[in-house]
């Protein structure tokens, strides 16, 4: 994990699916949806922070989450392969334009590695 | 509060959220395959969001985003005026921040401009479909919104022509049955 430039690990386990039965599914939302998992428990095991409800697109953020009556706006993105850096930073400018009231947070999954990678604004 | 459905009326708060996170999430998806039921499905994220602004106050969190939220599902469900009258009414709360009214205000602007772009994509379609019309705009020359509207109103005013048919599509058919004649001596 990597969060701010702060390293750290920890241990993640799922349940095995069979790769046939992956493949029927779309990669893309596979990959969202999985990623989207690890990264709400990784702000939950985290800080605390509790999903409230997901947000429209315009909102710039995925997720509003809330921990003792503060917010946290959450961008999400998996990658199966890739620099999740990269991504990071995609993802880093575009909460940025997030104009809630609440703390935000931005967390590139990667599967292939694997690892967490995470940016609080 | 307007338009919710009567089983609405009894869900928490929580229970909405949850609702509008799936829907939001089911709306989003059919609308990037351009799904013929993606309009539905934004209408129920409308019916949620509406219902959750009316459980919430403007000037928290939650309540901002389900007042934006209802406006947006709205116009994506294509109720313009749905979308107009919840604005309306949503910016006559003094206690809305500035922000929220600034992004409601955005996504109607933002909508209206999509809405333009679809109109210049029909009238450019239109000579094959009016020629005489066609040829106005050739010599008048279109290049504002407004002439395109006023050109959209008079072709909308103009009677259309019932469409001809060639004749040999109204000939009476005769059925003909691929096994044979009938055996009970009926006529096809």
């Amino acid at each position: 994990m990597d969060h701010s430039g702060v390293k750290d690990s920890a241990v993640l386990e799922w349940l095995y699916q069979e790769m046939n039965l992956l493949q029927v599914h779309d990669r893309h939302r596979v990959t969202e949806d999985g990623a989207e998992a690890v990264a709400l428990v990784y702000a939950n095991v985290k800080a605390g922070w509790v999903v409230k409800r997901r947000l429209q697109r315009l909102e710039k953020a995925d997720w509003l989450l809330e921990n003792q009556g503060h917010w946290l706006a959450l961008e999400v993105s998996g990658t199966a392969d890739g620099d999740p850096f990269t991504r990071l930073k995609e993802k880093r400018s575009q909460i940025a334009q997030c104009s809630l009231s609440a703390e935000r947070l931005a967390i590139v999954i990667a599967f292939d590695r694997p690892s967490i990678v995470a940016e609080s604004l | 509060m307007t338009g919710a459905q009567p089983v609405l009326m009894d869900l928490s708060e929580d229970e909405l959220d949850t609702l509008v996170s799936i829907a939001i999430r089911r709306a989003e998806i059919l609308a990037e395959s351009q799904a013929p039921n993606a309009n539905e499905a934004w209408y129920e994220v409308m019916i949620y969001e509406e219902r959750l602004a009316a459980l919430t106050r403007p000037e928290d969190v939650p309540g901002g985003i389900a007042r934006v939220g209802a406006v947006t599902a709205a116009l994506a469900a294509g109720r313009r005026d749905k979308a107009l009258r919840l604005a309306s009414s949503y910016l006559a709360e003094d206690s809305l921040s500035s922000e929220r009214r600034a992004a409601i205000q955005r996504a109607l602007k933002e909508e209206q401009i999509r809405a333009r772009g679809d109109l210049h994509e029909r009238i450019w379609r239109m000579p094959s479909l009016y020629p005489s019309v066609a040829d106005r705009i050739d010599k008048q020359g279109i290049s504002t919104d407004q002439h395109a509207l006023a050109f959209v109103d008079y072709i909308r005013s103009r009677p259309r022509p019932a469409p001809q048919l060639p004749s040999s599509v109204l000939q009476p058919v005769r059925l003909q049955s691929q096994f044979g004649p009938d055996p009970m001596g009926r006529a096809h």
